[in-house]
C-alpha cells in the first residue's frame, strides 16, 4: 500500500504551470533622480551667462566650445554630442544658431528654444545662394540673423524662457530662481534704456558693420547700419576696400562696429576714409576678461561716446 | 519500490506503440487546453504590456488597430503619414512628453524606426555596446536585428529599396553602427534606429552634394543666375552621411511638412491627457487619437472569444480522449487477467501487483505530463514571437 | 523408501464449492518430504483443487492442512501467500509465464512480487545457478516468448524453486509438450527435486510418467483415502 502511495505521489506531483521565460526586458537606466545642481548644456556664452545668473548654485553649465572657435559654426565631437545628451537641460538660441544643433540626435523633452517666443519676429538674411537641381524646382537655403540677444528685449525674453524651464524641473526653487532672473532683467532692462536713448540720439545716422551680425542691434535701435564680410584680425583686400568706399556714396557712415578690436592697419585706413572703429563684441563666446555684462557695459559705453 | 518500477517499464517498454499513444494522448488533453490558455495569456501581456507602455498615439485618422499595430510592432503595412507639424504642435503645448515615428523603411525585414533618442527612454532600452545616435546617419540595432544583419558596432548597414524597379530616386542610405541594443525581448529587438531625419534622408527629403560653388562641381553646372546655381542631373549626391560630406546635408522645404507615421504622447496628467484627445475630437480632423490599451483590448476580446470556442471543443475531444484511454487501460487489463492471477498464485502480494499496475498507469500519465508541461513551457518560452506572427504578419 | 517426516498432512478436508456442485473430501492424507507423488484420475475430480487447498489459494470449509510445518488453514491470506511464495513452488500445464520478460526475470519474479523478499546476490546467485541447471544459461536474457515450450517449462520450474521451496505442486507439468520435451522436463524436474529432497506432487493424466514417481494415488471419486 505503502508503494502506490509513493508511486502516486511521484507520478502527480509534476508541475504543469511553466512560467514563461518572463519578460527580461530591462528598464531605462535614467539618471538617477538627485537633488545635486542640475547640468544646463548651452549652445553659446549669453545663454550661459543667463542660466548662471538665474540657476545659481542650482546649475552647472556645460559649455563646451573652445574658446577659440565660434560657437556658431562649431561641431561638437561624438563625445561632446553625448554630454549634451545627457544634460538636464539643453538651451538653444534658436533663429537658427549652432549649425551642428540640427544634425545632431537631442532628446527632445530636454531641449529650450529660448527665442522661441518672437520666433515670429526673426530676421531674414537676403542674398544667400540658392540652387536648383531635379524636378523640384528652385530652393533657397534660407539665412535667418541668429544674434538675438543684441536685442535686449529678446535677451530678457530668452532668460525669461530659461527662468521657466528651470522651473519645470526645480518647481520647489522657484523663487530662487526669480530672484536670479529679477536681478538680471533689471540689468538687462537698462542696457535696452541706454541704448534706446541711444539710438534716439544717433536718429537714422549711417554705420557699418564689419560683419553682419548686429541685425536685431540695428532694428531695436534704429541703428543705421550697413554691414559687410570683415574680419577684425584680418586686413581687408582690395576690392573689399572698394566695396566699403561705394557703400559710402550711399550710406556715409563716419563709424564702423567691429566684433572684436581691429587690426590697425584697417583702422588707420578707415580712418584716412573717415571712418572712425568702436568694438561692440556680441559676446558670442566667454570673453577674456569680464563676463557678458561687462562686455555689454563696454559696448554701450563705445556707442555712447559717438553721442557725444 | 524499485522492483515495482523495473515491472512497470518492462512492461510500458515491451508495448511500445501502445504506451507512446497513450502517453501522445494524454499529451495532447493536457497540452491542449493548459497551452492554449498559456498562448492567450501570453498574448494578453504581449498585446497589453506595450500597449499600457503606450498612452498615446496620434495619427492620420484611420485604422486605429493598423495604426496601434505599426507603432507598437513595426508592423509591415504602413498607415498613412502625417505631417511632422503635428508632432511640433503636441511638443509645444507642453501636454505630454512625444516621440516620433517613422516607419516606412526597411533593412531587408527589418524596420528602420526614425524617431528621437526619447523613444529609447519611453521604452527603457539600454545599450548592450557601442553608444547612442548622436550625428545624422548614426544607426543602433536591436539585439535582434544585429545578429540578423550580422552587424556590430563599427559595420555598416543600408537601406533596402522599397521595390526592385525604385529608379524614383530614393537611394539606399549606407549608416554606421553606432551601437547594439540589449535585448529586450520585443519588437525594438527587430528594429534599426535612425534619427528621424535620417529617415527623411533615406526618403530623399534630405540630401547631401557636391559644392555647387565648388571648381570640382562645375560640371554639375546648368546654369548660374546671379546668387542662384541651377544643377544638373549629374551632380553627385551622396549615399553615406561621412564626419566629411555631413555639413553638405541640407533638407529642401519646410521640415513641419515632412512625413512622419505616428506620434507617441505621454501627458503628464489625466487633465492633460483629456485636452490632448479633445483637440481631436473634430469630425474635420485629419488625426486621430488612440489609445493603444483599449485597441489592443478589443483585438484580446475577440481572441478570447475565439479562445473559449477553441477551448470547449478542445475540453470536448479531451473527454473523449481520455475515456478512450480508459477503455484501453481496462482492455488492456483484462487481457492481463492470467498475468495478474498468475502472480497472485504463486504467491505475489496483491498490494504488490496492485502497485505495478498502479505504476504503469501513472508512468504513462507522468511522462503525459511532462510532455505536455514540455509543451507548455515551450508555448511560454516562443509564444510572444509566435504571437507576432499570427497577429501581425 | 525411508519414509521422513510428513512434508504435508491434509486431516478431514472438507471443500465445497459455493455452488455445491463439487465436494472434495479427503479424511486422511499425508506425504513424506522429498516424496514424489502423482495424482491421477479423470477430470472433475478434484485433482486440481487438492493441490489448490496445499497451496493456499483456497481454504476449506472443515479440517486442516500442514504443509512443511505450517497450519496453512489456519493461517490469513497474507500469510498464506507468504507461505506459499516462500515454501511451495507451483508448475503450471500453461507455464504461466510473464511474457516481457525474460529467462532471468521470470525466475526472479518472486522476489519481485514479495515484498519481504529481498532481491540481493544471493537471489541472484541462486537463480542463475537454476538456469544452468535447467539447461538455459545460454538463454538467460532471451525473452521467454523465443523459447521452445520445453525450455519455458524449465524456466518455470526454475521459478518454482528460486526461493527455496521445500514442496512443488505440479499441475500437468508436461500436458503441453511433445514426447521428446516431456521427456526432457521430466528428468530436469525430477533431477532438481531429488538433489533438494523437495517434495512433489504433480497431477498427471499420463500414465506412462507414474512409474517416475514414488506414489500414485488416484481421484476416482469424491472421497481420497490414502
Amino acid at each position: 500500500m505503502r508503494s502506490i502511495v509513493r508511486v502516486g505521489l511521484l507520478g502527480l506531483g509534476m508541475a504543469m504551470l511553466l512560467a514563461g521565460c518572463g519578460d527580461g526586458a530591462e528598464k531605462s537606466n535614467d539618471k538617477q533622480d538627485s537633488k545635486g545642481p542640475l547640468t544646463v548644456a548651452v549652445v553659446n556664452y549669453p545663454l550661459a551667462y543667463f542660466a548662471e545668473r538665474i540657476g545659481g548654485d542650482q546649475v552647472e553649465v556645460v559649455f563646451p566650445t573652445p574658446a577659440d572657435e565660434d560657437p556658431a559654426f562649431w561641431s561638437p565631437s561624438l563625445e561632446t554630442i553625448a554630454r549634451y545628451q545627457q544634460a538636464d537641460l539643453i538651451l538653444l538660441n534658436g533663429a537658427s544658431y549652432a549649425k551642428w544643433v540640427p544634425k545632431a540626435t537631442l532628446p527632445r523633452r530636454k531641449l529650450v528654444d529660448t527665442s522661441g517666443a518672437f520666433a515670429d519676429r526673426f530676421i531674414t538674411i537676403e542674398h544667400v545662394v540658392t540652387h536648383a537641381h531635379g524636378p523640384g524646382g528652385d530652393h533657397a537655403h534660407a539665412g535667418t540673423a541668429f544674434t538675438t540677444w543684441l536685442d535686449f528685449s529678446q535677451a530678457i525674453l530668452q532668460a525669461d524662457a530659461i527662468r521657466e524651464a528651470l522651473v519645470g524641473l526645480r518647481p520647489e526653487q522657484e523663487t530662487l530662481f526669480q530672484e536670479g532672473f529679477a536681478a538680471l532683467e533689471k540689468e538687462l532692462l537698462d542696457l535696452d534704456r541706454e541704448l534706446v536713448a541711444i539710438g534716439k540720439h544717433m536718429d537714422g545716422q549711417p554705420l557699418l558693420a564689419s560683419h553682419p551680425v548686429y541685425q536685431y542691434l540695428a532694428r531695436r535701435y534704429g541703428l543705421n547700419v550697413h554691414s559687410v564680410m570683415w574680419e577684425p584680425e584680418s586686413v581687408p583686400s582690395a576690392s573689399q576696400w572698394h566695396e566699403v568706399a561705394q557703400i559710402q556714396v550711399e550710406h556715409p557712415a563716419r563709424w564702423m562696429i567691429w566684433e572684436g578690436t581691429p587690426a590697425e592697419e584697417s583702422a588707420h585706413r578707415l580712418e584716412g576714409m573717415g571712418v572712425s572703429s568702436l568694438v561692440f563684441a556680441p559676446c558670442m563666446n566667454r570673453p577674456e576678461n569680464g563676463d557678458f555684462l561687462s562686455v555689454m557695459l563696454a559696448n554701450v559705453a563705445a556707442l555712447e561716446a559717438l553721442c557725444r | 519500490m524499485k522492483d515495482v518500477l523495473y515491472l512497470a517499464w518492462r512492461y510500458l517498454a515491451s508495448h511500445r506503440v501502445l504506451t507512446s499513444v497513450l502517453v501522445f494522448a494524454i499529451t495532447l488533453i493536457l497540452f491542449l487546453p493548459v497551452g492554449l490558455r498559456v498562448l492567450v495569456k501570453q498574448s494578453e501581456r504581449e498585446l497589453t504590456t506595450r500597449a499600457t507602455a503606450t498612452p498615446l498615439v496620434l495619427g492620420e485618422k484611420g485604422s486605429p488597430l493598423e495604426l496601434a499595430l505599426n507603432t507598437l510592432y513595426f508592423a509591415a503595412d504602413t498607415p498613412p503619414t502625417m505631417p511632422y507639424a503635428e508632432f511640433e504642435r503636441v511638443a509645444d503645448s507642453g501636454l505630454a512628453l512625444v516621440v516620433p515615428l517613422h516607419t516606412r523603411f526597411r533593412v531587408r525585414n527589418q524596420p528602420i524606426v526614425g524617431t528621437s533618442i526619447d523613444y529609447f527612454d519611453l521604452r527603457g532600452l539600454t545599450l548592450a555596446e557601442g553608444r547612442q545616435l548622436a550625428v545624422l546617419g548614426d544607426c543602433v540595432l536591436g539585439a535582434s536585428a544585429a545578429r540578423k544583419l550580422a552587424a556590430g558596432v563599427g559595420d555598416h548597414v543600408v537601406s533596402s529599396p522599397e521595390n526592385v524597379f525604385d529608379i524614383a530616386g530614393i537611394y539606399p542610405l549606407k549608416m554606421p553602427v553606432v551601437g547594439v541594443l540589449k535585448r529586450s525581448h520585443g519588437p525594438d529587438d527587430d528594429a534599426v534606429f535612425v534619427d528621424l531625419k535620417s529617415a527623411w534622408v533615406i526618403e530623399g527629403l534630405g540630401h547631401g552634394h557636391q559644392d555647387l560653388s565648388r571648381p570640382e562641381a562645375a560640371s554639375g553646372v546648368l546654369k548660374r543666375e546671379g546668387d542662384t546655381v541651377i544643377a544638373n542631373a549629374s551632380v553627385l549626391q551622396y549615399n553615406e552621411i561621412t564626419p566629411d560630406n555631413s555639413d553638405s546635408f541640407h533638407f529642401h522645404g519646410d521640415l513641419g511638412d515632412f512625413p512622419i507615421q505616428a506620434v507617441i504622447a505621454t501627458p503628464h496628467d489625466e487633465r492633460a491627457s483629456a485636452l490632448l484627445q479633445g483637440r481631436y475630437l473634430g469630425d474635420d480632423e485629419r488625426i486621430q487619437v488612440i489609445r493603444p490599451l483599449e485597441v489592443m483590448t478589443e483585438l484580446l476580446d475577440t481572441i478570447l472569444t475565439v479562445q473559449t470556442y477553441v477551448v470547449t471543443a478542445v475540453v470536448v475531444i479531451g473527454l473523449a480522449t481520455l475515456s478512450t484511454g480508459v477503455l484501453v487501460i481496462v482492455l488492456s487489463l483484462r487481457l492481463r487477467k492470467r498475468e495478474i492471477e498468475t502472480m497472485i498464485k504463486i504467491g505475489g502480494s496483491r498490494g504488490r501487483v496492485v502497485a505495478v499496475l498502479t505504476t504503469e498507469i501513472v508512468t504513462v500519465l507522468g511522462l503525459g505530463v511532462l510532455l505536455a508541461a514540455g509543451l507548455t513551457g515551450m508555448t511560454a518560452a516562443f509564444g510572444p514571437a509566435l504571437i507576432r506572427i499570427l497577429i501581425l504578419s | 523408501m525411508t519414509r521422513n517426516a510428513a512434508a504435508i498432512r491434509i486431516q478431514n478436508l472438507d471443500f465445497r464449492y459455493r455452488d455445491g456442485a463439487f465436494r472434495l473430501r479427503v479424511p486422511e492424507m499425508q506425504v513424506a518430504a522429498g516424496e514424489t507423488l502423482a495424482v491421477i484420475g479423470p477430470s472433475g475430480t478434484g485433482k486440481t483443487t487438492l493441490l489448490n487447498l496445499l497451496a493456499g489459494v483456497v481454504l476449506p470449509d472443515q479440517g486442516s492442512i500442514h504443509v512443511t510445518g505450517a497450519e496453512v488453514t489456519a493461517l490469513a491470506e497474507n500469510a498464506r501467500r507468504a507461505h506459499r511464495i516462500r515454501r511451495i513452488g507451483l508448475v503450471f500445464q500453461e507455464f504461466e509465464l510473464i511474457s516481457y520478460l525474460d529467462v532471468t526475470d521470470n525466475v526472479l519474479l518472486p522476489y519481485r512480487i514479495d515484498p519481504e523478499l529481498k532481491l540481493n546476490a544471493e537471489a541472484r546467485a541462486r537463480a542463475a545457478e537454476l538456469i544452468d541447471q535447467v539447461g538455459l544459461d545460454d538463454k538467460a536474457r532471451r525473452r521467454v516468448t523465443q523459447l521452445s515450450q520445453g525450455e519455458r517449462q524449465r524456466v518455470a520450474i526454475a521459478r518454482a524453486l528460486v526461493t527455496g521451496a521445500e514442496v512443488i505442486l505440479a499441475d500437468e507439468p508436461t500436458g503441453n509438450l511433445d514426447p521428446d520435451n516431456k521427456a526432457k522436463v521430466l528428468d530436469i524436474l525430477f533431477a532438481q527435486v531429488r538433489s533438494r529432497g523437495v517434495t512433489l506432487i504433480a497431477v498427471t493424466h499420463d500414465h506412462g510418467l507414474l512409474d517416475r514417481f514414488d506414489r500414485v494415488v488416484s481421484f476416482d471419486g469424491q472421497e481420497v483415502g490414502l
